[in-house]
């Protein structure tokens, strides 16, 4: 029994972006659309009971949860050609069906509503691992199900399960997508790595070559080298962060790890970190100590590919704090013309008029922006030591979108 | 008168022509019968009181007459060394008289010297029949003459003086084996080329033994050498006494699970300097004693493999995904065919050891010594022995398997076996070690971690065990057995070890695996090779098990961090306090994420800079090698190379790593049993002594000396992956320019 990983797929986008990953899993591990292991990848010796676990006839089953306040995507799912993969009984559509209305508060205030009955098919779920490793969430940060609802359900989660990690990714509004390698580590173990302070946990993901399948036919050249500097690119990441270029320049990376697929010999990676370092391609904090690590994991032998590496990096880099700098600009416009907030006055939360809610959350996002552009400063390791009273700076009117708790 | 010279020239004197030594030894009786002979030059002379004979005539008489001096001490000689009557009754003396003299010396038999001794026989046949001949002339021709005589023997007079003088050399330094062939070797190189074509013929003589002993030495593995004259012997166990301590406990345990036979691959046999010819280089003679002893291993399989033949034969197709696959199928398919065959032929097919045995009869077969053809024909003698050796080892033992499975557990490469080893372990661990209970405890998360991570699937997982080496038994694991033994003594408890940083942090450091090998492959995975996995072993699993704790201690900060901040959320008044408390934290998660990116970094380098190249440069080596020497230089050279790159082998170096990893840990322990807010000075002191063990750690690495050492090209490496950006060399720089003292920087404990 290995150390196992559950993964919550809440809300339409968190429901397509899970289909996905099922999907890439289930290709890399060799098993077909309704479970059962194709007859080529019965010598594997993978790891597939971390993401899966066997039934009484052997046909194998993802440890996921799917769940959503409306039924469109998971009906999809369940009548789509995988239908026969997932646990039926780990799918949980709200019974009235009609969504959170991209309504934070609303999705908050249903997951309340469902939370006996979430927390029995999540106990049910934990109950059959050994020793759970600790839970993969994919939801979107917009929207209602994906927000709201997923903060109460983390809530309720995180309380019991203190000692097993959790690991979300978000997906946000502007940009869509992760991906995920072979994880040969554990979860614990990776975060670690990549998070050397307690607020600056917000990651940053990064892939290449990224293809869409029409596309396939353009093959380049994929050295280890040309992998982790395209890496580097800003291009390949993720969350595009909307920088102004002036101050993109001076955002760091606090930490950088890659994963680098397929067939790699080990000194390629020395040589591409020496180039890297040469040319100057990162720019690093400097209060302490950091480098591109470099992970090697084996590429799936059932999978197909036309390059021969791909590389996955993970990274905390100062920049992101532009993109809360926006969210924050954009909810404070929002909220000066007090846009939207009827709709969240009707729920018990916000009842009352009292929007502290609001406040605290946006409070906590302008530290958070404070926190990583002190980061960018060499003496950051005195930030904070002479102002403590930061925190209590500011004081805003609101709409909001991002709980930062959310996150990893 | 012709016919008594005739007769003396046949060794038989008379009244006309008469020994000399006689002669001398009837007027000088107390002559000391131990005189070497060889001082006095002795020889057949004409009796001097006859007269008729001109002093012209008697000049050529006597020049010819020596040879039946030398005729008779040759023949003395020959019939001496070829006698076998000692087979009988070893107290009866042979003949000649001559050789009484010898008796009082022990005489050593020698196969050699008889050799020899055949070789002179047949020149003195043809010496006989030369004397013969010459009888017919001097008999038919109606006016015998004295020059027919002369003439006949004439080319006599070139051989047989330095025949003589060679035996004499031969009996006074009895000379045998090698030795001999070294002097006959030596002798060759003359510029008469009669003496030139029979000394080679005796030569020819020695080497026929030589090459019955190689052949048998070489084809049926057996050392047939009665009188210590080969150059291949046995080591007596006389020397093993002489041994140490240490190599005697390690020859006993391997001969309580080794078959005899691995005990003579090991330490069986060497070449004897002393009886090795000069003309055969060193280099050729070690792969004659390599073939010998592999035909040795090959011939004398061990009982179980004779059983496991079949079923190893059906599991191999099963590791699909080896690299090896493609070559081992082809042997496979091969073999399968001829399994019928008794598994000993199997392993050395009777083909091939005809080869040999027709190279070496070719060899025995040329009149003369051609260095180059020997050495070729040995060579690939070597190369036939190294190859079905190699097939045993490799494909039929699945060396490659077991290679790997020493990279899973030896090297970490299994890191969620050991993850959750470790992570089962955990409370045990700590506490100090009980003497007597450890390894049975250990046991335990040991078998969980086992069937969590590993379950059936792998093979060899059941070749590993776990030892926790308790008092007595030495574990050959760093430079510090000794202070770690007496810290067990005085109470099994780590805070005498904490005493001197050179002492590993505590009595866990000590865990061991073994690993166990079957037939052949002790051949391979020799205790010594073991005992350098051993090593590195334990070095990788402190530095896993110092990475785990850090990142628990994360794991639980972050926790902390987390209700911290919901604490705050929940009570808006107290978030003053909840703000400095994470003010107050701050210094903590520094140093803990410089410990960590130390460790972290320095695994990554051992991890993937080191063990995973050197596996590749390994595997590629095992691939393109068909010869067993070479992979065991192979292998030796990764070894080393793995101990080299990861600086075990540096004192200061390893030295200050360790004491890093026990800062790590005492820095874990401390933040994890910490109840109260206070920080306490203890964190400081521990962050203070870290600071200083990595700055000297980086300037110890980047000093010229090291860098100047042939081990900079992976020093760079673990370098680059340290200060990738600079904030090593900062702090170094600043450390060395700045010396901020503070009092409370000795005393750690």
């Amino acid at each position: 029994m290995p150390r196992e990983i559950i993964t919550l797929q809440v809300g339409q986008c968190g429901n397509q972006i899970g289909m996905e990953f099922w999907k890439q899993l289930c290709l890399e591990h060799g098993i077909s659309k309704d479970g059962i292991l194709e007859d080529f990848a019965t010598q594997g010796g993978d790891r597939k009971d971390v993401f899966f676990y066997q039934a009484d006839d052997q046909h194998y089953i993802p440890r996921a949860l799917l769940m959503d306040l409306e039924p469109r995507v998971i009906n999809g799912i369940q009548n789509g050609e995988y239908r026969n993969l997932y646990n039926h009984e780990n799918v949980f559509i709200a019974d009235h069906g009609g969504g959170a209305g991209n309504n934070w508060a609303s999705g908050y205030h249903q997951g309340k509503q469902y939370e006996e009955d979430l927390m029995d098919m999540i106990d049910r779920e934990a109950d059959g691992s050994d020793s759970l490793e600790g839970f993969v969430l994919c939801h979107s940060i917009a929207g209602g199900t994906g927000s709201g609802f997923v903060q109460h359900l983390f809530q309720r989660i995180s309380l019991p399960t203190s000692q097993n990690s959790f690991t979300c990714w978000i997906i946000w509004p502007t940009t869509a997508l992760f991906g995920v390698g072979y994880m040969n580590n554990d979860l614990v173990g990776l975060l670690a790595s990549l998070i050397p302070t307690p607020r600056c946990h917000f990651l940053m993901t990064g892939y290449t070559p990224l293809t869409v399948e029409r596309q396939a036919n353009v093959i380049r050249k994929t050295t280890v080298l040309d992998v982790m500097r395209r890496l580097l690119q800003t291009k390949n990441i993720m969350v595009s962060s909307c920088a102004r270029t002036k101050e993109a320049s001076q955002a760091k990376y606090i930490s950088i790890l890659n994963i680098i697929q397929g067939e790699v010999d080990p000194t390629q990676v020395h040589e591409s970190l020496q180039r890297i370092r040469e040319r100057k391609l990162v720019n690093f904090i400097e209060w302490g100590p950091a480098s591109i690590q470099v992970a090697l994991s084996r590429k799936s032998p059932y999978v197909q590919t036309a390059h021969r590496v791909s590389g996955l990096m993970l990274a905390s880099h100062t920049g992101i704090r532009h993109l809360f700098a926006k969210c924050l600009s954009q909810y404070e416009k929002l909220r000066k013309r007090q846009a939207f907030l009827d709709n969240y006055r009707n729920h018990p939360m916000f009842a009352d008029n009292d929007l502290s809610e609001f406040d605290e959350s946006r409070d906590i996002i302008e530290s958070l922006v404070d926190e990583y552009k002190a980061c960018e400063s060499p003496d950051y390791i005195k930030w904070g030591m002479e102002d403590p009273d930061h925190l209590l700076t500011g004081d805003g009117n609101a709409t909001g979108t991002v709980d930062p708790k959310l996150a990893v | 008168m012709l016919h008594e010279l005739l007769l003396a020239l046949l060794g038989y004197t008379g009244d006309l022509i008469v020994d000399e030594r006689e002669q001398q030894d009837t007027l000088r009786i107390n002559l000391s019968p131990d005189a070497p002979i060889s001082e006095e030059c002795f020889t057949f002379k004409l009796a001097p009181d006859i007269s008729f004979i001109q002093p012209s005539e008697r000049d050529a008489i006597e020049r010819i007459i020596k040879l039946g001096f030398y005729y008779r001490e040759l023949d003395r000689f020959a019939t001496k060394s070829r006698n076998l009557s000692w087979i009988r009754s070893s107290n009866e003396s042979p003949s000649s008289r001559t050789s009484e003299l010898f008796k009082g010396k022990k005489e050593k038999q020698s196969v050699y010297r008889r050799a020899i001794a055949n070789g002179i026989a047949e020149v003195l046949s043809v010496y006989r029949s030369a004397v013969l001949h010459i009888e017919q002339n001097l008999l038919s021709d109606s006016l015998p003459i004295l020059a027919t005589v002369t003439q006949g023997l004439n080319k006599f007079l070139v051989l047989l003086p330095p025949l003589y003088e060679l035996i004499l050399e031969i009996e006074r330094d009895g000379y045998c084996g090698g030795r001999l062939l070294n002097l006959l070797h030596k002798r060759c190189h003359c510029g008469v080329p009669e003496l030139q074509t029979c000394i080679q013929r005796l030569l020819w003589h020695g080497h026929q033994v030589m090459y019955n002993q190689l052949a048998s030495w070489m084809i049926y593995g057996i050392l047939h050498d009665q009188y210590g004259e080969f150059f291949i012997s046995r080591l007596e166990s006389r020397d093993a006494e002489n041994d140490s301590p240490a190599e005697v406990v390690e020859r006993l345990t391997s001969m309580s699970t080794n078959d005899a036979s691995l005990t003579d691959w090991h330490s069986g046999f060497h070449i004897s300097l002393d009886m090795l010819p000069e003309h055969i280089p060193m280099r050729v003679a070690e792969s004659i004693l390599f073939a010998g002893k592999a035909v040795r291993v090959l011939r004398n399989p061990s009982p179980a493999i004779r059983f496991q033949g079949a079923i190893a034969y059906q599991q191999m197709p099963r590791g699909s995904q080896r690299p090896q696959l493609s070559t081992s199928r082809i042997f496979f398919t091969k073999d399968s065919s001829s399994q019928n065959k008794s598994t000993g032929e199997e392993l050395l097919p009777q083909s091939d050891a005809d080869k040999i045995e027709t190279m070496l009869q070719n060899l025995k077969e040329s009149s003369e010594f051609h260095k180059r053809s020997f050495e070729s024909a040995i060579d690939s003698i070597r190369v036939i022995a190294a190859s079905h050796l190699w097939q045993l080892v490799v494909v039929r033992a699945d060396l490659n398997g077991h290679l790997r499975a020493l990279k899973d557990y030896f090297l970490l490469a299994k890191g969620d076996f050991f993850q959750s080893f470790l992570e089962e372990s955990r409370q045990l661990m700590h506490l100090p070690p009980r003497l007597s209970t450890a390894e049975a405890y250990l046991m335990i998360p040991f078998q969980l971690a086992a069937v969590k991570t590993i379950g059936d699937d792998d093979r060899y997982f059941s070749r590993v065990s776990l030892r926790m080496p308790s008092f007595g038994i030495p574990v050959k694991s760093s430079q510090v057995d000794l202070p770690k033994t007496k810290a067990y003594v005085d109470g099994d408890s780590i805070v005498q070890s904490e005493t001197s940083l050179e002492v590993p942090l505590d009595g866990w450091d000590g865990i061991a695996l073994e690993y166990s090998v079957d037939w052949p492959l002790q051949l391979f995975f020799t205790q010594e090779v073991l005992s350098k996995y051993r090593r590195i072993f334990q070095y990788l699993l402190r530095l896993k098990r110092t990475q785990m704790e850090l990142e628990k201690s994360w794991a639980s900060a972050m926790s902390q961090d987390h209700s911290d901040f919901a604490k705050h959320r929940n009570d808006s008044r107290s978030c003053l306090t909840s703000h400095q408390r994470r003010q107050h934290f701050r210094p903590m998660w520094r140093i803990r994420e410089h410990m960590a990116f130390l460790i972290r970094n320095l695994q990554f380098y051992i991890q993937v800079d080191v063990i995973e190249s050197q596996w590749n440069v390994l595997q590629s080596h095992i691939q393109n090698s068909h010869d067993f020497t070479e992979l065991v230089r192979f292998h030796q050279e990764y070894l080393s190379a793995l101990i080299s790159q990861s600086f075990l082998d540096i004192g200061s170096v390893s030295r200050i790593l360790d004491g890093i990893m026990k800062l790590c840990l005492q820095f874990c322990w401390k933040i994890e049993n910490q109840e109260s807010d206070e920080i306490t000075v203890e964190l400081e002191q521990i962050s203070e002594e870290f600071n200083k063990k990595s700055n000297s750690l980086y300037t110890i690495l980047r000093s010229t000396r090291l860098a100047g050492s042939q081990r900079a090209p992976f020093l760079r490496r673990f370098l680059l992956r340290l200060n990738f950006n600079s904030f090593f060399e900062a702090t170094a720089r600043g450390v060395l320019n700045v010396v901020r003292p503070r009092p409370t920087l000795a005393v750690l404990h």
